[in-house]
């Protein structure tokens, strides 16, 4: 088929390109290093290459509460839990000795003060990144039904990642509690419907061993760090493995758009050479040569995309999602920058013309697309900054990426996709249609 | 199907304002060498450029091995091999690889392919270079590949249009025992070029082309028999030329005195009986002829004869 003879060799053409090669594989990675140190990774441990920095945290300790039974909870732990727990008289002590463990030294410099309002200071003053405030009533709100308490969490607006760590072991402390105490009201229920004797020795010792069995759980899941849903990310290299998906995905969506205004520029530099003229003059139909460029186009996006998602799955540890979600998100990505790359070739009169237009406009509809990830991406960005980013169809493509990294099913990016595909059909076919015309 | 290989009724192009090509009709019989002989813009590439389809006519029709170029394009192209003026090849490709591509657009495939590629670098004799890069190619193997890659079909009719332009005279020389050598394997050749001696020395006939137009045409020896047995004789002064063209162009025998830079072109009779008048004419006038040189007719002598202008660049 002529079609695939046109599309491999510009493909093999677009291969032995030096520049080519930098826009599609190495200024992506070169970037989400670059990102990456920028946050404040360089301080790598020989251990793990890719260390998170660490977070200032300001802890404020209000928690008023006692546990019940002077609570020696130690007894409840493995020797080596309890030892690093020591004992403790408050859920608000507990939390604040987790997060004071050796097992978060390198992510947490945690420092305790008295006062909130001190605390919430400091961190405007970006002395500290973040604050942790347990309101007086946590033991309490944990421990008896009915009342509930908000540990405030006061932090840096202009950083993502610290606060992030923090506020997923908050969360994951939180949690187990939580369904601590929703089984604790539950089992109260039920002995009183039974009609057993209800004494406070009876309940006390129901929620000492609930809460024993949650804070082991707490402890254990909280070491994990298991930040967002994605199965099998374990230990630190999930997290930071998150924070480089969503640079390296948004590098890698950018500069596909790229990949693809250039292949298909092509047309216009074959025009120049003459080549297109004389392709021309033999038995070869207009629309072959532009279904063989758009084919070589769709077959490099996706050589460029899967060598970047195997990178960064084997180098950073970043894991993008199950199947099915990814492959729809990158097909999304790969049709988005091929239709662009047709409108755009289709608008320009010749290649000086592409040169500064496409560095132009694909920078910048590049940047606004990929706010959302610059802005903490996933949960944290606000709805307006994710409205903006859909005026260009960049956001579209990596918004499909971020849904199936932050654990999205197939459903949750069909929407994207379909808005997407709108996109493309109608870039397509004003690509098409004035390609077409210029060339009949 | 026709006698001939093209026949061209009568074409015309217009851009705008600029008219290239107003009312050309030529034959080109099979088995020929047709040349269109003319100088920088004459319209020999719009011609050809309609020839091959890429164009198309303002006016007028034209047909190759029968096929019409205005209604049956697709299959007009596939009986021609077009080497097109500039080199229109992939530098970051080798000859090779080139060659294969444009094989393959002309619908070869596999072992035939193959075949071809092999007779082909043989043929433009660049089978010890057929895996460099045709960026790294001097200019005479560029035109070389540029040539071969339309004969890679076997069309029955190869358009080239002046495929020696800015080449060392070895490449030349090569080339144009290449178009002699398809030729007599029996392939038509429609040849354009401004060089009259590689028309002289290539083509059965020639059509000479100046301003969109065909001035004169058929073999050579009919061409120069048009100015006659007028000999051109180019003459240099040590003053300027117009204190005497005006008194040579009186002398009995002369016509068409024309100046270029210096150089004053006449068309004369007999060159015996009209110089000893021209030194006479000179030195009466006080102007010394510093250089002569007689040309026996030619192309380029029927040129300025028909135009007034000389064919060179
Ligand atoms: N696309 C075009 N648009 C406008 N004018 C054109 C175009 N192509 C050719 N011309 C004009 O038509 C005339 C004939 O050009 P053409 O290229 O056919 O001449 P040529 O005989 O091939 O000359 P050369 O020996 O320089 O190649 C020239 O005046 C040229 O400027
Ligand atoms: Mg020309």
């Amino acid at each position: 088929m002529k079609l695939f003879d046109i599309a491999f060799k510009d493909m093999r053409q677009s291969l032995r390109s030096l520049s080519g090669i930098m826009f599609m594989f190495v200024v992506p990675v070169l970037v989400t290093v670059l990102f990456y140190f920028m946050f404040g990774g360089a301080s790598a441990d020989d251990e793990d290459s890719f260390a998170l920095p660490r977070t200032d945290v300001l802890l404020v300790n209000l928690d008023a509460g006692t546990l019940p039974e002077n609570a020696d909870l130690s007894s409840e732990f493995s020797a080596g839990q309890s030892a690093a727990l020591g004992s403790v008289t408050s859920m608000g002590e507990l939390l604040a000795q987790i997060l004071q463990q050796d097992a978060f030294a390198d992510l947490l410099a945690v420092r305790e003060v008295d006062d909130a309002t001190a605390a919430r200071t400091a961190v405007d003053n970006q002395e500290a990144s973040v604050a942790i405030i347990i309101p007086s009533n946590f033991t309490d709100a944990l421990l008896i039904t009915q009342e509930t308490a908000v540990i405030e969490l006061y932090q840096d607006p202009t950083l993502t990642i610290g606060p992030a760590i923090v506020e997923s072991l908050i969360k994951q402390f939180a949690d187990s509690f939580v369904s601590t105490k929703i089984g604790t009201g539950v089992v109260i229920e039920q002995l009183v419907k039974s009609g057993a004797a209800i004494n406070g020795a009876l309940v006390e010792e129901i929620v000492r061993k609930f809460t024993a069995v949650a804070m082991e759980s707490a402890q254990t899941t909280g070491a994990l760090i298991n930040v967002q849903p994605p199965p099998g990310a374990n230990s630190e290299a999930g997290l930071i493995g998150e924070i480089l998906g969503q640079i390296l995905g948004g590098m890698m969506t950018f500069f596909a758009f790229f990949t693809g205004s250039a292949i298909l520029q092509s047309i216009l530099i074959e025009e120049e050479q003459g080549t297109l003229a004389r392709l021309f003059t033999t038995p070869t139909q207009i629309r072959t040569i532009i279904g063989g460029k758009v084919t070589a186009t769709f077959l490099m996006l996706f050589v460029q995309v899967t060598t970047l998602l195997l990178f960064g799955r084997l180098v950073f540890k970043i894991n993008w999602g199950t199947a099915l979600p990814i492959i729809l998100a990158v097909g999304g990505i790969i049709v988005m920058s091929v239709a662009t790359g047709l409108l755009l070739v289709s608008l320009m009169k010749n290649t000086r013309q592409a040169g500064v237009v496409y560095g132009g406009v694909l920078t910048l509809t590049g940047m606004i697309g990929m706010i959302t990830i610059f802005t903490g991406g996933g949960a944290n960005t606000s709805p307006m900054v994710r409205t903006v980013s859909l005026f260009v169809p960049q956001g579209w493509a990596v918004r499909g990426l971020q849904t199936a990294m932050n654990g999205g099913t197939a459903a949750d990016i069909l929407p994207t996709l379909a808005g997407l595909l709108v996109w493309v059909v109608i870039f397509a076919a004003i690509g098409q249609y004035r390609l077409q015309r210029r060339f009949a | 199907m026709g006698e001939y290989a093209v026949e061209v009724h009568d074409l015309h192009k217009d851009f705008g304002e600029v008219y290239a090509v107003k009312g050309v009709s030529f034959n080109v019989q099979r088995g020929e060498i047709f040349s269109l002989l003319g100088p920088n813009g004459a319209g020999k590439s719009t011609t050809i450029s309609m020839l091959a389809c890429l164009q198309r006519p303002s006016q007028g029709d034209a047909l190759v091995m029968g096929h019409s170029v205005t209604a049956v394009p697709q299959q007009a192209k596939a009986a021609l091999g077009i080497v097109p003026q500039e080199i229109a090849l992939y530098d970051d490709l080798s000859a090779r690889e080139n060659l294969d591509f444009w094989g393959k657009m002309y619908g070869l495939r596999g072992a035939a392919l193959q075949k071809q590629v092999d007779d082909v670098l043989e043929l433009i004799g660049l089978t010890d270079r057929q895996k460099g890069r045709i960026g790294k190619f001097s200019g005479g193997m560029k035109r070389r590949v540029n040539i071969g890659a339309a004969l890679l079909h076997k069309p029955d009719i190869i358009i080239m249009d002046e495929p020696t332009v800015g080449i060392d005279p070895q490449s030349r020389r090569h080339i144009l025992d290449g178009v002699k050598a398809l030729n007599q394997q029996g392939m038509t050749v429609l040849y354009t070029t401004h060089y009259m001696e590689e028309a002289q020395e290539l083509s059965d006939h020639i059509a000479i082309m100046d301003q969109g137009e065909i001035i004169a045409l058929g073999t050579h020896g009919e061409l120069v028999r048009i100015v006659g047995e007028q000999d051109r004789i180019d003459l240099r002064i040590n003053a300027p030329s117009e204190l005497v063209m005006a008194h040579w162009q009186e002398v009995p025998g002369v016509s068409q005195v024309t100046a270029d830079d210096g150089l004053i072109s006449l068309l004369a009779d007999d060159s015996n009986v009209v110089l000893p008048r021209l030194f006479e004419v000179a030195t009466a006038v006080n102007v010394r002829i510093t250089s002569v040189e007689i040309q026996e007719p030619n192309l380029e002598t029927v040129f300025l004869h028909l135009t007034g202008r000389a064919l060179r660049d």
